[in-house]
């Protein structure tokens, strides 16, 4: 076993983020709801500088791994620009696609659908061939959707089917991008509650704010543990859609326990739109409703566990 | 034993419900979208003129002398509705402490205003390093002949930017035990060296900075004693907490019902409805509970607090999980077409958030439970309060 990502995709995830730094960080999120021009304007291009836009998941393991970092560290200052969308496409697809949306049910707004010329949407368990997104209107503001537009699905885009593996990939961004938002999140309470003081001591010296950190960090992990172990089952060739569904299903679970615990650890601050937490939370719902919410994942996920067997620690034959 | 409320309790909530038909409007409620303060002046003075803004007061005092456990129903009624409540809730705070400890010169200048809906007042205790920890602010009150010169500044000081005057907790004894040296001032926010800026937080509701720079103020501000703000707090702090909580739970369960009665919304939506139903009606009784042992000598101080613990944790757990079975169609706004009941729950969701924080945080209000209710010593490191 080797638990250390390569080299080069370090290298690139640590581009990726000084690049976001420079741009702002989280401030890049809060400004874009004012003046959405940045996401293709500004934070694009800067994107694009460090090279990640041409990454392909698919490719071999150092690109796979540099993708999966690049879109972590999107994630981590959630970046209104869909990284994981576009990466989603599968590179021979490119000149002519620019994202790939996949999308469960009737479909009425999806994120950033405004910034592309051609996107396509690809229904979970129905047809694999990609239909035209086509945006009907403008934004709709919504706090909790900051970048929703709404679409309608139209007629295929092109006549090739999304293959399995790319499908599946979708989902493992997403899983990274969730486990950088994340990781921001639990850093940051960890280092509030090192510095804010009440009752003359450090409010990390509770038992009660104690237990909370240390759910979130546990929260995390298991995010981190079962994203990287999915992109290698992935990647191999080895997963099924109930993987893919299995780590949407922990990534809904981990976002939910690390919000809440965060939200109680920073307190009234942790309140104000000026503040991060506020930010990264609002620009994380989308993200934990589509393709599917938790409860619709769960049912899901025991479809997809019945038509292909699940294995894991122990192995569940399909029905 | 009869939990029936009785004919008189009964009637007072259908002229509500009436009520909130007639005076809660959508130019009320956009005003209150538009502004993100949680009262508007139009509603409130619609309120007083029904004689519910302190009817539970003595006639003397401008009130009606009703049963506590009236002006709760009605605050029930207006806030499962969705009504613009935040200054009522405020001011009767504020009133019910000048009640117990004002003079009679301030009862008379302030209690009948409150009640006309004249007066509307602000909580300034909480300071950017005082929070939980309340007794350690530091805005300074210190005597300047026969008044006052305040100094310091306020965070989270709700309405402060419509209000007549702060509730101010300031230190008017730096040398005294942090809780012997504070007191209260009712603050007019038209003083000169009185400044507010607003904050904007994740529900969309503004609350305030407040600056004090060399405020003067006459000792006719001062509520009660010298030294005696802490203890006034505490009781004033017990009002605070209660049964309003189950109001929002009721509003969420009828917001996400509403949306369930026209569709197939499957089985697991009806789960999480079942749950959030079952959660509101406990959070009913426990805030009865409460409200009934208010009006007895103990002031009600643990039952309010449980009632805000569960139905704070409660509306939290059942906002999220309702908002998660609505699916994308629940983020869109009020208001949106299409959007899932009409945008309610994910204002509620995001409303729900200050819950477990505002008026004590979960953690601190538990600690009060384990001490008052079960009789448990004081944590070696518990707050203190
Ligand atoms: C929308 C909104 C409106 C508000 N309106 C008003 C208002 O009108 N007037 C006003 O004065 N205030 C107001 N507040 C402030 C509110 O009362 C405070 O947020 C509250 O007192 C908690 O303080 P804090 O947020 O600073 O959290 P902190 O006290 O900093 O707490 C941070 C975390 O540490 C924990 N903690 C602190 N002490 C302990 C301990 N001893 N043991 C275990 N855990 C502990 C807390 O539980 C919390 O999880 C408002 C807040 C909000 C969000």
């Amino acid at each position: 076993m080797k638990r250390e990502w390569a080299p080069a995709a370090l290298a690139l995830r640590d581009a990726v983020r000084a690049v976001l730094a420079d741009h702002g960080g989280v401030e890049i999120a809060r400004s874009a709801e004012e003046r959405p021009r940045v996401r293709g304007d500004d934070l694009r291009p800067a994107l694009e500088s460090v090279g990640v836009l041409d990454l392909d998941p698919l490719g071999d393991a150092e690109e796979s791994e540099a993708a999966m970092l690049a879109v972590r560290a999107c994630g981590a200052v959630v970046a209104p620009w869909p990284l994981a969308r576009a990466l989603s496409v599968p590179v021979e697809w490119r000149a002519r696609c620019q994202a790939i949306y996949v999308v469960d049910g009737p479909v009425s707004h999806l994120d950033h659908a405004d910034l592309f010329e051609s996107a396509g949407a690809v229904p979970l368990g129905g047809d694999p061939l990609p239909r035209a997104v086509a945006p009907t209107g403008s934004r709709s503001r919504a706090p909790l959707d900051p970048f929703g537009v709404p679409v309608e699905l139209r007629g295929p885009a092109g006549a090739a089917a999304l293959p399995d593996r790319a499908l599946l990939m979708s989902f493992v961004l997403d899983g990274f991008w969730v486990a950088g938002a994340l990781e921001t999140v639990a850093l940051q309470a960890a280092g509030y509650a090192g510095t804010r003081r009440q009752f003359g001591r450090p409010i990390g010296r509770f038992g009660e704010i104690r237990w909370r950190l240390a759910d979130i960090a546990v929260a995390m992990d298991g995010l981190d543990e079962l994203a990287t172990y999915t992109w290698f089952q992935v990647h191999r060739g080895r997963a099924t859609l109930a993987d893919a569904l299995a780590l949407r299903l922990g990534m809904l679970e981990a976002a939910d326990s690390v919000l809440r615990h965060a939200h109680q650890v920073f307190g009234a601050i942790g309140l104000c739109e000026e503040h991060d937490l506020t930010v990264l939370d609002r620009h994380l719902a989308p993200v934990l409703l589509r393709p599917a919410s938790l409860s619709r994942t769960r049912s899901l996920l025991l479809e997809a566990v019945n038509r292909h067997g699940f294995r894991g620690t122990f192995d569940v034959p399909r029905r | 034993m009869d939990f029936a409320a009785g004919a008189e309790a009964e009637a007072l909530r259908a002229e509500v419900r009436a009520f909130v038909r007639e005076h809660l409007t959508a130019d009320v409620l956009g005003r209150v979208a538009a502004t993100g303060d949680y009262h508007d002046r139009e509603f409130h003075a619609a309120l007083a003129g029904r004689g519910w803004v302190g009817a539970h007061w003595h006639v003397e005092d401008g009130g009606r002398g009703w049963d506590r456990a009236m002006t709760d129903i009605i605050y029930e009624e207006l806030a499962s509705a969705g009504a613009p409540t935040e200054g009522l809730a405020i001011t009767q705070i504020v009133g019910e402490a000048v009640r117990r400890v004002g003079t009679a010169e301030q009862r008379r200048r302030l209690l009948p205003p409150i009640c006309r809906g004249e007066l509307l007042l602000a909580l300034g205790y909480t300071e950017p390093g005082s929070g939980s920890d309340l007794a350690s602010v530091r805005t300074r009150a210190a005597r300047d002949g026969a008044g006052w010169v305040i100094s310091g500044q306020k965070i989270f000081t709700t309405l402060a930017g419509k209000a007549d005057h702060v509730f101010l907790l300031a230190r008017t004894d730096p040398d005294a035990p942090k809780h012997a040296g504070l007191t209260l001032f009712l603050v007019p926010t038209a003083a000169e060296g009185f400044s507010v800026a607003p904050i904007f937080t994740l529900s969309g509701q503004r609350t305030n900075v407040t600056y004090y720079s060399d405020v003067r103020v006459g000792d006719e501000a001062r509520v009660g004693a010298e030294g005696q703000g802490w203890e006034i707090v505490n009781v004033a702090l017990a009002f605070e907490r209660g049964g309003e909580f189950a109001a929002q739970l009721r509003r969420l369960v009828t917001a996400a019902a509403t949306w369930g009665r026209g569709r197939d919304a499957g089985a697991g939506f009806h789960a999480r409805l079942g749950r959030a139903a079952a959660s509101a009606e406990v959070a009913r009784l426990l805030g009865v509970q409460a409200s009934w042992s208010r009006s007895s000598a103990a002031a009600g101080a643990v039952e309010g607090t449980m009632a805000k613990v569960y139905g704070t944790e409660a509306l939290l757990r059942e906002s999220r999980a309702l908002l998660d079975a609505t699916g994308v169609e629940g983020l869109l706004n009020r208001g949106a077409a299409g959007a899932a009941a009409a945008g309610e729950l994910q204002h509620l969701y995001r409303e729900s958030q200050i819950a477990t924080i505002y008026g004590g945080t979960s953690e601190v209000l538990l600690t009060l439970i384990a001490q008052q209710r079960l009789g448990l010593p004081r944590g070696r490191r518990s707050t203190g309060a």
